[in-house]
C-alpha cells in the first residue's frame, strides 16, 4: 500500500524574536487525513510553529510545503489553509450565513454553489436553523461550530486549530472534542491542532507532537508517549509518573540492573545500550505499582509508609513515602470491600521490569 | 426573627444602598443645576420674551428674516462640515495605526497627538499665522523653491480657516476613532486572510464596517465642536468666514442685545441637539464611549445595506487588483520574504499627519526671539525684547497670575466635588445612571459659547462679573466632565476586593477609603486635577465676557492683543505658555502611568 500523500512538510523552520529563539530548527510531516496535535507548556513553541504554517508569522529560515507546493513566504491568503482561532474570530457584523460564505466569496464561487455549500456546512455542524443569526446571538458551543463550518466549507488542504476549545467550560469542551473528532473522520480533513491540555491531545489525535523549549521533544501516538517516553520531560508531562534517580549497575542482553540512591537493586528491561556506572532515571506509572500482600512477590519491590489515601471515584491513590525518603504513588481501582491499607501502615510496592521505563536524558532537546 | 422583621431590615438596607448611598453626587448635581442648567434655561427664556418680559418670537423672526444671519448659518455649517470631512479622512489612517501598533509605540504617538490638543488654541492659531502669513514660513519656502513668484493667500480666507480648524479638531476625531478601533478584536483581519481574503478585501469588508461607529462618533464630536468655534475663523479667516459664535460675541460685546444673542445661542444649541438626536437614531450614543463595536443590524438594513456592502466589496476589489499588479511587479514568491508595502505607506501617511498636528506650535519659538516688530519668517536677528516686554508689563504678569490662581482654585473645586460623584457613578446602583452621566458630561458637549453667554447673563444680575470667584465657578462647570471621566476611568480598573479585604480585617468604610482606596487612586486624582487646571488655564470663552474688560486672564489678554495687532510679543507669551502647559501635561502623563503601574 502506498503511503498517503503528504499534506504538510516542514523543514528546518526557525523563528526568533530579537535574541529569544521561539522555535529552533524544526522538521515535521503531516499525512493526508491525519490529526496531529502540537502539545506542550506555554512558551514551548507550539503556537509559533502553527503560525508559521498559517503564514501569520514569518520564519527566519527553513521551508514549508503545503500540499506539495512551497509556501514558506507565501502571503496568508494564497495558502490553501483554514484556521480556527482561539476566540473563533467570527465577524461580528456578518450573519452566520455570511461568515461561512466569506471564504467562498473570496474564491469567487458562483452564488448557486455558495448557497449549496453553506447549507451543507450548516447541516454538518447541526445548525441548519441559525443561518441568519449574528454571532453574538449564539452560545459559545454554537459559535465554535460556526467557526468550524467556516473552515471546512472551502475544503482547504490543512485545517489549523489554535486551542479552539480553551474558552469553553469542561462539559462543553468534552462534547466538542468528540464532535471535532467525528468531523475529522467524516470529512477526511487534515488537522494540525494546538493545545496545552494533554487529555484533549490524547482524546483527539492520531499522533501527538510534544514540544518543549522551542523544539520537538517527541512525536508519536498517545500510546508511544505514555508508555515509551524517551525523556524525563515527556514522562512527566503526560500523565502521572513516579520517577527515581538511579545508577546503572550491570546487566545482560535483555535486562539491566540499577541501584537507587538508597542502594535498592531493581531490574529494568534493556531498550538501548548504556554504559555501567552511568546515572539515569527510572519511571513507573502509578497504576503499575501494586500494593503487595505479605507473601506476594514481584520483580521489583520497594518498601515504605502510607502518608495519604485519596479516593477519586473509580480509582484511588495511595501516597507512599519510601524508606529512602522519596515519595511515590500508586493508583488502583476503588474496591468497595477487600484488603485496605491505612495511613501510617507499612506497605510493599511491587512491579515488573517490563513496566519500568529507563530514562537516560532529562530532555531530548539539546537547546542551550 | 419573624419574616416581617426580616423584610423590613432588607428594605431599609436596600434604601440605604439606593437612596442615601448616592448622596456624594448631590453637591455636583446642585452645582451644575445652579451654574449650568439654570443659566442656560434663563437664556432660553430671554430669547422668547420681549423687553417687557412678554412671550414673543421677535428675536427668532429677525434671525431668519435677515439674509446676513442665514448666510452666517450656511457658512458655519459649510466650515464645520468640511472640517469634519478633513479631520476624519486624514485622521483615519492615524487612528488605524494607533489602534494596530504595539502598546509602547501607541503611548508615544498618542502623546504627540495629544500635545497640540492641550496646547492653547491661541498659541496654535498664532503658529499658523507665523506659518501661513504673506511673509510666513510656507510662502518663503514656496518662493525659495521657485514654485510661486508671489506670496500665495493662505490666510484670512477659507483655506486658512480649514487648516486651522482641522489642526485644532483632528486629535478629537483621532482619539474617538482609536478607542472604537481598539475594541475590534485583532484576530479578525488575520482570520479573513486565512479564509482567502487579500489585504484590500479584509480591510474593506471586515475592518472598515466594524470601525464605522468610531467614524460616526468622531464625526459627531468634531462637527458639534466646530459649529461653536470662533477663535480660528476670527484670526485665520476673512470677513466671509464669519461663524455663528462670532455673531454672538458681537451682539453681546458691542450692542448688548441679550435677547437676540440668546436666540442665536438657542439656534446653536438646537443644531447641536438635532445632530445628537440624528446620531442616536442611527447608531446609539453608547458608541461615543467606544463601548459597542457591533453595528446594529438595523442600521445597515434594507437598501442602504446593499449599497454599503456593494461599495465596500468594490473598494476591496479595486484595492486588491492594484495590489495584484504591484505583486506582479514586485514579485510575490514563496521562497523569499516579501516586503509589506501597504504597512509602510500607512506609516508614512500617519506620521506625516502627526507631524502636521505636533510641529506647527513650535514655530512660535524662533519668532519670539525676533528683533523685528512683525511676525515674519525667518526671524530677524536675535533679541529678548519681547520677553522683557512680557515680564515688565503689569498687564501681562497680572493676567498670568490671575490665570494661575483661577486654574488652581478651579482644579481644587472641580476635584473636590467631582471625585465623590465619580465614586457614586462607578460603585452605586443608581436609577437612570446613564442619564445622570449624560447631564454631568453635557458641559463638554454643549458649545462653550452658550455656557459663557448664559453665565454672563447670570453674573450681570448678581454682581459676579469681573470677579475671580465668578471665573472659578464658570471654569469649574467646564472642568467637571474631565475630572469625572478621569476618576471614573481609574475607579473602573480598581479592584474592589481590596476594599472588601480591608473590611474583613476590621476597617470601617471611612478608614478603608483613607487607608486603602485613596492612596491607590491618588495618581489618578492628581492627573484629574491637572487636567482641570489645564482646561481652566487655557479657557477663553467664559473669560471673554465675565472678566468684564478689567481683570483679564492670560488667554483673554492674548485675544485682546491679537484682535488689535499680532506681534512677536504674542509669540513670546505663547512660548512661555507652551513650555508651561507641556510641563503640566508631561506631569499628568507621568502620574497616569504611575497609577497604571500601581494597578499592574
Amino acid at each position: 500500500m502506498a503511503a498517503p500523500p503528504q499534506k504538510l512538510r516542514i523543514r528546518e523552520v526557525r523563528k526568533s524574536y530579537g535574541s529569544v529563539v521561539a522555535l529552533y530548527d524544526t522538521d515535521l510531516d503531516l499525512a493526508e487525513g491525519e490529526f496531529l496535535t502540537l502539545l506542550g507548556p506555554s512558551g514551548s513553541g507550539k503556537t509559533t510553529l502553527l503560525m508559521t504554517v498559517a503564514g501569520l508569522t514569518v520564519p527566519d529560515k527553513g521551508e514549508i510545503w503545503i500540499d506539495g507546493k512551497l509556501a514558506t513566504y507565501l502571503p496568508v491568503h494564497h495558502r490553501d489553509i483554514g484556521m480556527v482561532f482561539q476566540s473563533y474570530a467570527l465577524f461580528p457584523h456578518l450573519t452566520v450565513y455570511e461568515n461561512i460564505a466569506f471564504p467562498l466569496r473570496m474564491r469567487r464561487v458562483p452564488a448557486e454553489q455558495i448557497k449549496r455549500d453553506v447549507t451543507f456546512a450548516l447541516e454538518t455542524v447541526r445548525l441548519p436553523g441559525l443561518a441568519h443569526r449574528y454571532p453574538r446571538e449564539l452560545s459559545g458551543g454554537q459559535q465554535q461550530r460556526v467557526a468550524l463550518a467556516r473552515c471546512f466549507v472551502y475544503r482547504p488542504s490543512i485545517i489549523l486549530m489554535d486551542e479552539p476549545l480553551g474558552a469553553l467550560d469542561k462539559k462543553l469542551r468534552d462534547e466538542m472534542q468528540l464532535e471535532i473528532k467525528q468531523l475529522h473522520s467524516k470529512l477526511g480533513i487534515t488537522v494540525l491542532y494546538v493545545t496545552h491540555d494533554q487529555e484533549e491531545a490524547m482524546v483527539m489525535s492520531d499522533r501527538i507532537c510534544l514540544m518543549n523549549q522551542g523544539g520537538i521533544e517527541q512525536i508519536g501516538t498517545a500510546d508511544d508517549l505514555y508508555f515509551r517516553p524517551n525523556s524525563l520531560f515527556a514522562a512527566q508531562f503526560l500523565g502521572d509518573s513516579n520517577v527515581l534517580p538511579v545508577t546503572i549497575a550491570d546487566g545482560n542482553e535483555s535486562t539491566l540492573h540499577v541501584t537507587t540512591l538508597a542502594g535498592a537493586r531493581l531490574t529494568v528491561s534493556r531498550t538501548a545500550p548504556i554504559a555501567e556506572g552511568k546515572s539515569a532515571y527510572i519511571m513507573m506509572r502509578p497504576e503499575s505499582l501494586k500494593v503487595l500482600a505479605p507473601d506476594d512477590q514481584a520483580e521489583n519491590i520497594l518498601e515504605g509508609t502510607v502518608t495519604d489515601l485519596i479516593m477519586l471515584g473509580g480509582v484511588s491513590r495511595c501516597l507512599v513515602r519510601l524508606d529512602s525518603g522519596e515519595a511515590v504513588s500508586n493508583k488502583s481501582l476503588t474496591l468497595a470491600a477487600g484488603p485496605r491499607v491505612d495511613r501510617g501502615h507499612r506497605v510493599r510496592l511491587g512491579w515488573s521490569a517490563a513496566e519500568t521505563v529507563l530514562l537516560t536524558r532529562a530532555t531530548t532537546r539539546n537547546a542551550p | 426573627m419573624t419574616a416581617a422583621a426580616d423584610s423590613t431590615q432588607i428594605k431599609s438596607r436596600r434604601k440605604r444602598r439606593h437612596g442615601l448611598g448616592a448622596w456624594p453626587i448631590l453637591p455636583l448635581m446642585l452645582f451644575l443645576l445652579v451654574l449650568f442648567f439654570y443659566p442656560v434655561g434663563q437664556l432660553l427664556a430671554i430669547s422668547i420674551t420681549d423687553s417687557k418680559g412678554v412671550f414673543s418670537i421677535a428675536h427668532y423672526k429677525r434671525l431668519f428674516e435677515s439674509a446676513v444671519y442665514v448666510q452666517v448659518m450656511i457658512i458655519t455649517f459649510k466650515i464645520a462640515g468640511w472640517t469634519t470631512i478633513l479631520c476624519i479622512v486624514a485622521g483615519y489612517p492615524v487612528a488605524y495605526l494607533l489602534a494596530t501598533t504595539t502598546p509602547n509605540t501607541r503611548g508615544m504617538l498618542i502623546l504627540w497627538v495629544l500635545l497640540p490638543f492641550w496646547t492653547s488654541f491661541l498659541v496654535r492659531t498664532f503658529a499658523w499665522i507665523v506659518l501661513l502669513g504673506r511673509n510666513g514660513a510656507v510662502n518663503k519656502l514656496l518662493m525659495a523653491t521657485g514654485l510661486t513668484d508671489a506670496p500665495v493667500g493662505l490666510i484670512y480666507n477659507f483655506t486658512g480657516v480649514m487648516i486651522g480648524m482641522t489642526h485644532a479638531l483632528m486629535p478629537l476625531g483621532i482619539l474617538t476613532m482609536t478607542s472604537v478601533m481598539q475594541a475590534i478584536p485583532n484576530n479578525l483581519v488575520p482570520a479573513a486572510a486565512t479564509l482567502g481574503a487579500r489585504g484590500g478585501q479584509a480591510f474593506w469588508r471586515i475592518y472598515f464596517p466594524l470601525s464605522l461607529p468610531g467614524v460616526a462618533a468622531g464625526s459627531l464630536l468634531v462637527f458639534i465642536t466646530a459649529v461653536g468655534f470662533f477663535i480660528t475663523p476670527a484670526l485665520l479667516g476673512g470677513a466671509r468666514e464669519t461663524m455663528i459664535s462670532q455673531v454672538i460675541i458681537e451682539n453681546i460685546q458691542t450692542v448688548l442685545n441679550w435677547g437676540f444673542a440668546g436666540a442665536i445661542s438657542m439656534l446653536l444649541l438646537a443644531t447641536t441637539l438635532l445632530v445628537f438626536v440624528l446620531y442616536d437614531r442611527m447608531l446609539g450614543l453608547s458608541t461615543l464611549a467606544g463601548e459597542a463595536s457591533d453595528v446594529r443590524p438595523g442600521l445597515l438594513g434594507g437598501i442602504g445595506a446593499r449599497i454599503g456592502i456593494g461599495a465596500v466589496a468594490t473598494l476591496g476589489y479595486i484595492c486588491d487588483r492594484i495590489a495584484e499588479v504591484l505583486d506582479r511587479i514586485g514579485g510575490v514568491r514563496a521562497d523569499r520574504p516579501s516586503r509589506r508595502i501597504s504597512r509602510s505607506v500607512l506609516r508614512i501617511v500617519a506620521l506625516l499627519t502627526i507631524a502636521f498636528l505636533a510641529l506647527p506650535s513650535f514655530f512660535v519659538v524662533p519668532i519670539s526671539f525676533s528683533s523685528s516688530a512683525f511676525m515674519e519668517w525667518p526671524p530677524v536677528g536675535f533679541s529678548l525684547q519681547w520677553y522683557e516686554a512680557y515680564f515688565a508689563s503689569n498687564l501681562w504678569i497680572g493676567a498670568s497670575i490671575r490665570s494661575f490662581t483661577v486654574a488652581l482654585l478651579t482644579a481644587a473645586l472641580a476635584t473636590l466635588i467631582a471625585t465623590p460623584a465619580a465614586f457614586v457613578l462607578v460603585r452605586r446602583r443608581l436609577v437612570g445612571k446613564t442619564a445622570i452621566l449624560g447631564l454631568i458630561l453635557s458641559p463638554l458637549i454643549l458649545p462653550r459659547m452658550i455656557i459663557a453667554v448664559a453665565l454672563f447673563y447670570l453674573y450681570a444680575r448678581i454682581g459676579l462679573v469681573g470677579t475671580t470667584f465668578g471665573l472659578v465657578l464658570g471654569h469649574t462647570v467646564l472642568a467637571i466632565p474631565y475630572v469625572v471621566i478621569t476618576v471614573m476611568a481609574v475607579l473602573k480598573t480598581y479592584d474592589e476586593r481590596l476594599d472588601q479585604a480591608a473590611a474583613t480585617m476590621g476597617a470601617n468604610s471611612w478608614r478603608t477609603l483613607s487607608h486603602i482606596t485613596l492612596p491607590l487612586i491618588r495618581p489618578g486624582i492628581i492627573s484629574a486635577f491637572l487636567f482641570a487646571f489645564i482646561v481652566s488655564f487655557d479657557e477663553l470663552t467664559i473669560a471673554l465676557f465675565t472678566t468684564g474688560g478689567l481683570s483679564a486672564t492670560l488667554p483673554k489678554q492674548m485675544w485682546d492683543d491679537a484682535v488689535l495687532k499680532v506681534s512677536p510679543l504674542l509669540a513670546a507669551v505663547s512660548t512661555v505658555l507652551l513650555i508651561f502647559i507641556s510641563a503640566m501635561i508631561l506631569l499628568a502623563e507621568w502620574f497616569r502611568r504611575r497609577s497604571v503601574r500601581a494597578e499592574a
